[in-house]
């Protein structure tokens, strides 16, 4: 509308037609608190930065002592830097400012580059609430708002004071968390969804703090779901090797496992502190994610934006029963971000279901329960074809899929399972391959089109016959579930 | 067996020009190579001469190989799909239906102007997606994408 062409200046918004609108958006500064914050997180890396080449010194040359002039020199290098980047860091904020219209958010940034950003709500896929450790102490979050289409099209709001952050979530998810999918979802349940979709502006049903924990997993089986890994398992083994090799001289056990070891290490400390305090929870539109140790993320995912979800069980979790359920979010996944997608980290069977409910509620229980338990192809799985039995001897009775009302379920692996659920709505295209091998058995391999995500389902080794009936069956799926879940008014 | 068969659908093919776009570069990859490996070959070590050899048979598998490729590539416009197959040996056939199109790229570097061809490049909300079909004729390329943007347009779904 209007205010969309007005780059606007105070005189500007006092116009009657934008007055117009129930609220005139205004520029809104970030928290004064920002560059302080921001400038601290350089500062520190600044000092860690010094303090780790002077552990170089020391532990290098035991000898050399620094003196009190190369002390000075260091201080006020240090201290003309953290001048610097508060210098810089006030400038910003001074400079950086957004506004929330009524079709976008805009925002500016940027000291010698300026940039000017506009998000529309309808894009918006899902939004976090982030606070580091520093933040934390300093009562200030970071609204981060995932955009499909990657990393860089995210809009990140930091920061913010954490109340001003929490109200201003609830307030976008109104105008963005209209939900776009009627297919499958409970009488009910949709009924509830139209006032939402109704009055955008209002902070709805969907954006309301969901009162009761759906789901909280404890800390302490988070540790032991760790511990039973295969790269716990690793870690343990390579440890002593090290130890080992290193009071016998050799030099080489270091070389070899001392990488792997500093690869390994991070990944588990990094899940540890991203995954404890785990909370999951449901409103009737989104989905509440509560982690973090040290900076603790709030996500919330509008239901509709799930593209794809996946159940699995590593070998190790079989004998205790425990299951880890991620899914794909367009735009959400973020680069050596792995929890970024998680929904549960580590649960019992029951408690994925419970999870599963709150994501696809149409989605029978029956049919989860014979993904996990049942090979070959009865009660309407169908599974990889016999003729691809040398190819893979052990896990071809389970490689298939299953179709429900709303969603396709697919099912893989024999020692460490896996169950991905896709709804026929969210299937971006279909794809069959034929490698010369899969050729001459007369077989085809059937991939499921999903956004870039930790999941990406295919049905592998199909009997051709078999490829042929899920492409064409899927395609008159996807087309009425399309047709059931595009409404007047597009999305994305 | 219909799968990667014709079926009961018109299946369109691609220009013919995409065949000898794709053969000249190949040929002057190969020609740039033979000059100096022949080089390098009657300068320093003789032997290596017989890699020659090796790339007049890299050669020759293309110009058995494009042809084929080419011909195998073909699309069809269903009602709310665009239906895309390419491949001799490792097949493809992609289904993308027009709502979940984002946006359409048409391609054409100075080589395929100069044959009067160009790609077209869909893209969906995953780049997995992978659908494109090269070598058609310029202005049935410009025809396809006006098409397949006002399609996507009218059939639009949400992500």
């Amino acid at each position: 509308m209007s205010q969309a062409e007005v780059p606007t200046s105070p005189e500007a918004a006092e116009a009657p037609q934008v007055r117009a609108t129930p609220e005139v958006p205004d520029w809104q500064r970030f928290h004064p608190l920002t560059p302080l914050l921001r400038g601290g997180i350089v500062f520190l890396a600044v000092v860690a930065a010094g303090l780790s080449q002077q552990t170089d010194r020391i532990f290098g040359d035991g000898d050399v002592v620094p003196d009190r002039r190369t002390l000075l020199v260091g201080g006020g290098v240090l201290l003309m830097a953290a001048l610097g980047a508060f210098g810089v860091g006030w400038l910003t904020w001074r400079i950086s400012r957004f506004r929330v219209g009524a079709t976008s958010l805009e925002l500016h940034t940027g000291l010698l580059f300026r940039q000017h950003r506009q998000l529309r709500y309808d894009r918006v896929q899902a939004i976090d609430v982030r606070r580091p450790l520093l933040a934390r102490l300093a009562g200030l979050s970071e609204l981060r708002l995932q955009a499909a289409g990657g990393n860089e099209s995210d809009v990140s709001l930091a920061f913010l004071g954490a109340t001003r952050a929490d109200e201003l979530r609830a307030h976008l998810l109104g105008l963005a968390g209209r939900s776009d999918e009627h297919g499958g979802i409970p009488e009910g349940e949709s009924a509830q969804d139209v006032p939402t979709a109704a009055d955008g502006g209002a902070a709805g049903s969907a954006a309301t703090r969901p009162s009761a924990v759906l789901l909280r997993i404890p800390n302490v089986r988070l540790v032991q779901s760790l511990a039973y890994s295969g790269t716990t398992l690793f870690i343990l083994l390579c440890i002593p090797a090290v130890l080992l090799g290193l009071s016998l001289d050799a030099g080489w056990v270091l070389a070899t496992l001392g990488p792997a070891l500093l690869a390994t290490v991070p990944r588990q400390a990094k899940r540890l502190l991203t995954e404890a305090n785990f909370e999951l929870n449901r409103t009737d539109t989104t989905l509440w994610i509560r982690h973090g140790l040290t900076e603790t993320r709030t996500s919330t995912v509008p239901l509709h934006r799930i593209q794809a979800i996946s159940v699995t069980q590593p070998l190790f979790w079989r004998p205790v029963g425990w299951w880890r359920m991620e899914v794909n979010v367009a735009g959400v996944k973020a680069e050596g971000d792995d929890s970024a997608d998680v929904i549960v980290p580590v649960g019992t069977f029951a408690e994925v279901l419970v999870a599963l409910r709150a994501v696809r509620p149409a989605l029978g229980e029956a049919i989860i329960t014979d993904a996990v338990e049942l090979a070959g192809p009865r009660t309407g799985w169908v599974v990889a074809s016999p003729r691809s039995s040398w190819v893979s001897p052990l896990v071809r009775q389970r490689q298939g899929y299953a179709v429900s009302e709303d969603c396709i379920v697919l099912r893989h692996g024999r020692f460490s399972r896996t169950i991905e659920v896709v709804p026929h709505a969210r299937i971006q295209s279909l794809k069959a391959n034929q490698g010369p091998v899969d050729r001459r058995l007369g077989l085809s391999t059937v991939d499921l089109v999903s956004t870039p995500g930790s999941i990406a389902p295919r049905v592998p080794h199909l009997h051709l016959a078999d490829a042929e009936v899920l492409v064409g069956e899927q395609t008159l799926r996807s087309r009425r579930a399309r047709k059931l879940s595009s409404t007047p008014t597009d999305t994305a | 067996m219909g799968l990667y068969a014709d079926g009961d659908r018109e299946w369109s093919g691609v220009s013919s020009a995409l065949v000898t776009a794709r053969l000249q570069v190949t040929g002057f990859v190969c020609a740039v190579i033979a000059v100096v490996i022949t080089a390098i070959g009657l300068l320093a070590w003789r032997p290596l001469l017989w890699a020659d050899l090796l790339v007049l048979g890299v050669l020759g598998l293309a110009c058995w190989l494009v042809p084929r490729q080419v011909s195998a590539m073909s699309y069809v416009e269903d009602p709310e799909e665009l239906l895309i197959r390419r491949g001799r040996i490792f097949r493809t056939l992609i289904s993308v239906p027009y709502g979940r199109l984002q946006y359409v790229d048409l391609e054409s570097g100075p080589l395929s102007r100069h044959h009067g061809i160009a790609g077209l490049q869909l893209h969906t909300a995953s780049p997995n997606s992978d659908a494109h079909i090269k070598g058609l004729p310029q202005e049935l390329a410009e025809e396809l994408r006006e098409r397949l943007t006002a399609r996507g347009e009218s059939q639009r779904a949400g992500l």
